[in-house]
C-alpha cells in the first residue's frame, strides 16, 4: 500500500511526509517498526527516554562536513524580474507591464541587476558569497506546478528507479550511517515533509516554527514523564492496527525523543516573518551541532499570474531579509560549513500577460550562497529571442548539474549514485570545500553557458498518468 | 462569526455527517484559499455550493463552482479577457479538477484560457458577483481537444465531461480520488473499473458513485478499516464530540495550521493530501498541544469523575482496565467488540496501574493529573488517530 502512495500522490501532488516508509519494502518497514514484536501485549517495558536518545543520536558534524540548506520558492519564481537583464532591450518589449527599469536594479554588471529589494543578498554577492546560476531547467519542460516540482524533487536521471520514487536529498541521506534510525539527518521546517527529503530508508523530520506547549520537553513532573514514556511505548511494538497505526506510533516515539534535542534552538526571539523565523531556526539548529546535514524550508506565493510587481517585491524583500538573518545567526564555527540554495518548479514566461502577471514558464535563475561558494554569475543568460514553442526560455543548465555540484563538492557524496547519471558539475565552490578559514573568491567567477550534457529521458512513470 | 469554528461545529453536530464529509472532500478538490480570496462571504458561498450540489451531477458542480467569485479570483480568471488570456484556471480545470495530469496539451490550456475570457467578477456589485462580459470574450475560433470553433468556457466543461474518452478519464480520476478519501489509497484496477462504469453509467452522478463505493465489498475490508489516518479536521471533530466541547469554545483552529490542515486555507490548488502527510513531528506536536489544552478542561466533560470514583474504603471502583475501556467508549471504540488494539490497550492499562501505584493513597496530584492525562493519551492513541 505504501509504494503506490508515491505514485500520483507524491509525484503529482508532491508532499510526502518523511515519516512515511517511502520506497522501502513492506518487509523492511515492518522490520524497522517491529523491533518490539516479541513483547506480549500488556507486558510493556517503559525504557527510560534517555536510552532512546542515545540510540538515536547522530554523530556531530565534522569540521570538513558541509551542511546544505534548501529554500523552495513555491509556485514558480519569476527569475527575469529577480535577475533583471536590463541590458537586453527585448526584455522591455516582452514586459510592458512589469519590467523593472535598469536604474532601479542592484546592478551586478553593465547589463544585469538584482531585484531592488535584494539589498542584503547584493551585499553578500559583493563579498563573493553568492553564486548566481542562470538558465536552470530541464528538457522537455513541463508547465504543471505539481509535475514539474515532482521532477525537481525527484531529481533522478537514470532508468527506472529501484524501489519507487524517492527524493534526491532522501537518496543522499540513505547513504549516511544510521540513515534508517536517525531522525535528524534531514530536517524540514514545516508541517509536512516534501518528496525531495524522502529516501528509501532515511526519514527527515518535520519541525515546527514554534514548539508551543512544548509537549514532551518538560519532564520535571513525574506524572508527565510517565505519560510521555507511555506514549513512546505506543511506538515500541506493532500496534496491530496496520502500517498506518504503526507509523503513528513510531512517529510519536520519535517526536518525544526529538523534543528534548531541539528545544534549545527555540529559546529567544525570532523574526516576525514566517521565512525569517524558519531560517533563523535552521541556523540555530545547525549551531547546536545535532548532526543535521540537510535542512529544507519554503516560501510560497510565487505563482504570480496577476498583479505581480507588488507581490513579488514583498516576496523578494522577505527572502532577502530572511536570508540575511540566517547568515547573521550562523555561529563562527559553522559559517564556513553551510551553503544555502534556492529552487523552484519553474520560472515564468518572458512575455507578461496584460494582467500585470506572468504565466508558467521554464528555465530560471537560482542562488547558491555561503562562505565557500565561488561567487559570481554562472551559466548563460537564456536568450529572450530564441524561445521555445510556448514562448518560454530554453535552459542552458540542467538542474541536476546543480544537484551534482552540491553533492560532489559540498556534501562529498557520489552524485552519480544519487542522481542515477553523471550530469557533470559546475564550478560553484571554492577549492577546499567546507570548513577552513578562506572566504569567497571575490565575485568574479563565471561559468560559460555551454551546451548541456545529454541526459536520459525522464522515467516514464514520472510523466505517465 | 469564525467560519472555521462554524464548520467544525457543524461537522461535529449535524445529523448528516456524510454530507459534511463530502463537502470537505470538494473543498480539498476545488481548493480555494481565503488567503487570496480574502472574503468570508465568497468562501462561504462556495462551501454552501459544495453542500447543496455536492451529491448530484458532477458536471453541474463543476459548472457552478467555475462561476463563483472564490474560484474566479483564486485562479486568476477574474482578469482573464480577450487579448490578455490568463492560463491559470484553464490549466487546473483539466489537471486538478477533471482529467488529471498529462490528459491535455499546452495547446488545450491556451485554447481553454481564451474560452474562459470574459467570465469575470463584477466588482461594482455589492457584494461582488460572477458576471459574463460578452465584450471581453474572445469570439475567434480556437482549437480545443481537436475541435475548432468559438469555444466558450462552460462548453469546455461539457466537452470534457460528456465526450469520450475524456468523460471516462474524468470519471476514473474522480472515482479514484473519492475512494482514496473514504477507503484507502491506491485501489486496484478492478475496483476502479467498477466505480468508473457505475459513474459513467449514471452520467457522472456523485450519489451513484458514492453508493457504489459504500456497497463495495472492499469497503468493508481490513485494508479499508486501517486504511486512513484521520485528517486534522476529522480528528479534531472526533475529539470535540467525544469530550462534549465545541470549536467555538475551544478554538482548535489555533493549532490546526501546524497540524497541517486549516479549513478555508488549503496549502495550494491541489488541496490536501492524506495519510502519511498528517504524520510527522510538527503535526504531532500540534495534536499533542491541542489535546493537552482540551483536557485541562476535560474534567468538565463528566466521564472523568467515573474514572476516578472511589468506594467508602477509598478503593478505586473501576479497575484500570475498566477505566480505560470506559474512556475508549467515549471515543466510540469498544474493546469488547475487538475494535481496539490489544497492544495499545495494554500500554494504557499498564500506565494507569503505574500511576495508581505511584499515587496511592490518593493525593491532590493523582486526583488532578491522571484523569486529565488519560484523555490526552486517548486522543493520541493510534486507535483514535485512525479514521
Amino acid at each position: 500500500m505504501f509504494d503506490d502512495d508515491y505514485d500520483d500522490l507524491a509525484l503529482h501532488r508532491l508532499s510526502v511526509p518523511a515519516t512515511s516508509p517511502g520506497g522501502m519494502s513492506r518487509r523492511r518497514f515492518l522490520q524497522l517498526v517491529g523491533g518490539g514484536a516479541g513483547l506480549a501485549a500488556g507486558a510493556v517495558a517503559f525504557s527510560p527516554m534517555v536510552d532512546q536518545m542515545r540510540a538515536f543520536a547522530a554523530p556531530p558534524i565534522g569540521p570538513t562536513d558541509g551542511v546544505l540548506v534548501l529554500l523552495m520558492l513555491e509556485g514558480g519564481n519569476d527569475s527575469l524580474n529577480m535577475l533583471v537583464p536590463f541590458g537586453t532591450p527585448r526584455y522591455y518589449d516582452l514586459r510592458p507591464h512589469i519590467a523593472i527599469p535598469g536604474a532601479q536594479t542592484l546592478a551586478l554588471n553593465a547589463s544585469t541587476g538584482l531585484h531592488p529589494a535584494m539589498t542584503r543578498i547584493k551585499g553578500l554577492y559583493d563579498q563573493g558569497k553568492v553564486a548566481v546560476v542562470r538558465g536552470v531547467g530541464y528538457q522537455p519542460p513541463d508547465l504543471s506546478h505539481f509535475t514539474s516540482m515532482g521532477i525537481w524533487m525527484n531529481g533522478w536521471g537514470g532508468g527506472s528507479q529501484p524501489g519507487g520514487p524517492t527524493g534526491w536529498i532522501g537518496r543522499y541521506l540513505d547513504g549516511l550511517p544510521n540513515a534508517a534510525g536517525e531522525s535528524l539527518l534531514g530536517v524540514v521546517m514545516g508541517s509536512s515533509v516534501p518528496l525531495h527529503m524522502v529516501g528509501s530508508v532515511a526519514r527527515a523530520s518535520g519541525l515546527p516554527e514554534n514548539i508551543g506547549g512544548a509537549f514532551g520537553i518538560d519532564r520535571s513532573v513525574p506524572e508527565d514523564a510517565r505519560m510521555f514514556d507511555a506514549i513512546s511505548a505506543f511506538g515500541s511494538g506493532p500496534t496491530q492496527l496496520g502500517p498506518w497505526g504503526d507509523l503513528i506510533g513510531t512517529t510519536e516515539r520519535n517526536t518525544l525523543d526529538l523534543a528534548q534535542r531541539i528545544q534549545p534552538a527555540y529559546q529567544g526571539d525570532l523574526p516576525a516573518s514566517d521565512l525569517g523565523r524558519k531560517l533563523v531556526l535552521c541556523a540555530r539548529l545547525i549551531n547546536a551541532n545535532l548532526g543535521i546535514r540537510v535542512l529544507s524550508t519554503n516560501l510560497a506565493g510565487f505563482d504570480t499570474h496577476s498583479d505581480q510587481p507588488g507581490s513579488q517585491a514583498n516576496l523578494m524583500a522577505d527572502l532577502d531579509a530572511s536570508v540575511g538573518a540566517f547568515f547573521d545567526t550562523l555561529s563562527a564555527t559553522f559559517k564556513s560549513r553551510v551553503t544555502l540554495m534556492t529552487f523552484s518548479e519553474f520560472g515564468r514566461r518572458p512575455e507578461d500577460n496584460d494582467t500585470s502577471g506572468t504565466d508558467h514558464g521554464t528555465a530560471a535563475v537560482h542562488f547558491v550562497m555561503g562562505d565557500k561558494v565561488n561567487g559570481g554569475l554562472h551559466g548563460a543568460q537564456p536568450s529572450l529571442t530564441a524561445l521555445d514553442d510556448n514562448g518560454n526560455l530554453v535552459n542552458g543548465v540542467d538542474f541536476r548539474q546543480l544537484y551534482a555540484t552540491v553533492l560532489d563538492q559540498w556534501l562529498r557524496a557520489d552524485a552519480r549514485e544519487v542522481l542515477g547519471y553523471n550530469f557533470g558539475t559546475l564550478p560553484l565552490f571554492a577549492t577546499g570545500g567546507p570548513g577552513g578559514t578562506t572566504g569567497g573568491t571575490g565575485g568574479t567567477g563565471t561559468t560559460p553557458g555551454g551546451p548541456v550534457r545529454p541526459f536520459r529521458r525522464l522515467r516514464k512513470r514520472l510523466t505517465a498518468a | 462569526m469564525d467560519l472555521q469554528q462554524w464548520w467544525l461545529d457543524r461537522m461535529a453536530g449535524v445529523p448528516r455527517p456524510l454530507q459534511e464529509k463530502l463537502t470537505l472532500f470538494w473543498h480539498g478538490h476545488f481548493a480555494t484559499s481565503q488567503d487570496k480570496v480574502n472574503s468570508a462571504r465568497d468562501m462561504y458561498d462556495q462551501n454552501h455550493l459544495f453542500r447543496t450540489d455536492g451529491l448530484g451531477s458532477f458536471e453541474n458542480l463543476v459548472q457552478k463552482m467555475s462561476q463563483q467569485v472564490a474560484m474566479l479570483i483564486y485562479l486568476d480568471n477574474d482578469p482573464n479577457e480577450k487579448g490578455s488570456p490568463n492560463e491559470n484556471f484553464a490549466r487546473e480545470l483539466m489537471e486538478l479538477f477533471t482529467l488529471g495530469v498529462n490528459q491535455y496539451t499546452q495547446d488545450d490550456v491556451v485554447a481553454g484560457a481564451r474560452a474562459w475570457t470574459g467570465h469575470n467578477v463584477d466588482y461594482g456589485a455589492n457584494p461582488r458577483v460572477y458576471r459574463f462580459y460578452p465584450d471581453r470574450h474572445d469570439n475567434d475560433p480556437k482549437t480545443f481537444m481537436g475541435t475548432t470553433q468559438n469555444w466558450d468556457g462552460p462548453q469546455i466543461i461539457t466537452r470534457i465531461l460528456t465526450v469520450e474518452p475524456q468523460r471516462s478519464i474524468a470519471a476514473r480520476f474522480i472515482a479514484k480520488k473519492l475512494w482514496t478519501f473514504f477507503a484507502f489509497s491506491n485501489p486496484s484496477a478492478a475496483i476502479l473499473d467498477q466505480l468508473t462504469t457505475a459513474f459513467v453509467g449514471s452520467n457522472l452522478d456523485v450519489a451513484t458513485l458514492l453508493r457504489t463505493i459504500f456497497l463495495h465489498s472492499e469497503f468493508y475490508s481490513v485494508q479499508a478499516r486501517q486504511g486512513l489516518v484521520r485528517s486534522p479536521v476529522e480528528w479534531v471533530v472526533a475529539c470535540l464530540k467525544a469530550l462534549g466541547f465545541t470549536a467555538a469554545d475551544r478554538n482548535p483552529q489555533w493549532w490546526m495550521d501546524q497540524m497541517g490542515q486549516q479549513l478555508f486555507y488549503p496549502p495550494n490548488v491541489a488541496g490536501w493530501k492524506n495519510n502519511a502527510y498528517w504524520v510527522n513531528s510538527t503535526a504531532l506536536w500540534a495534536r499533542a498541544d491541542f489535546a493537552r489544552n482540551l483536557t485541562w478542561k476535560a474534567d468538565q466533560a463528566g466521564f472523568l469523575a467515573e474514572v476516578m470514583q472511589r468506594d467508602v474504603s477509598n478503593q478505586h471502583v473501576l479497575s484500570s482496565a475498566a477505566a480505560i475501556d470506559l474512556a475508549y467508549s467515549r471515543f466510540g471504540l469498544d474493546p469488547a467488540a475487538g475494535s481496539v488494539s490489544p497492544y495499545l490497550r495494554g500500554v494504557l492499562v499498564n500506565w494507569l496501574d503505574g500511576q495508581r501505584a505511584a499515587e496511592d493513597p490518593p493525593t491532590y496530584s493523582w486526583r488532578h493529573w491522571a484523569p486529565i492525562e488519560l484523555t490526552t493519551m486517548m486522543m493520541l492513541t493510534p486507535d483514535v488517530q485512525l479514521a
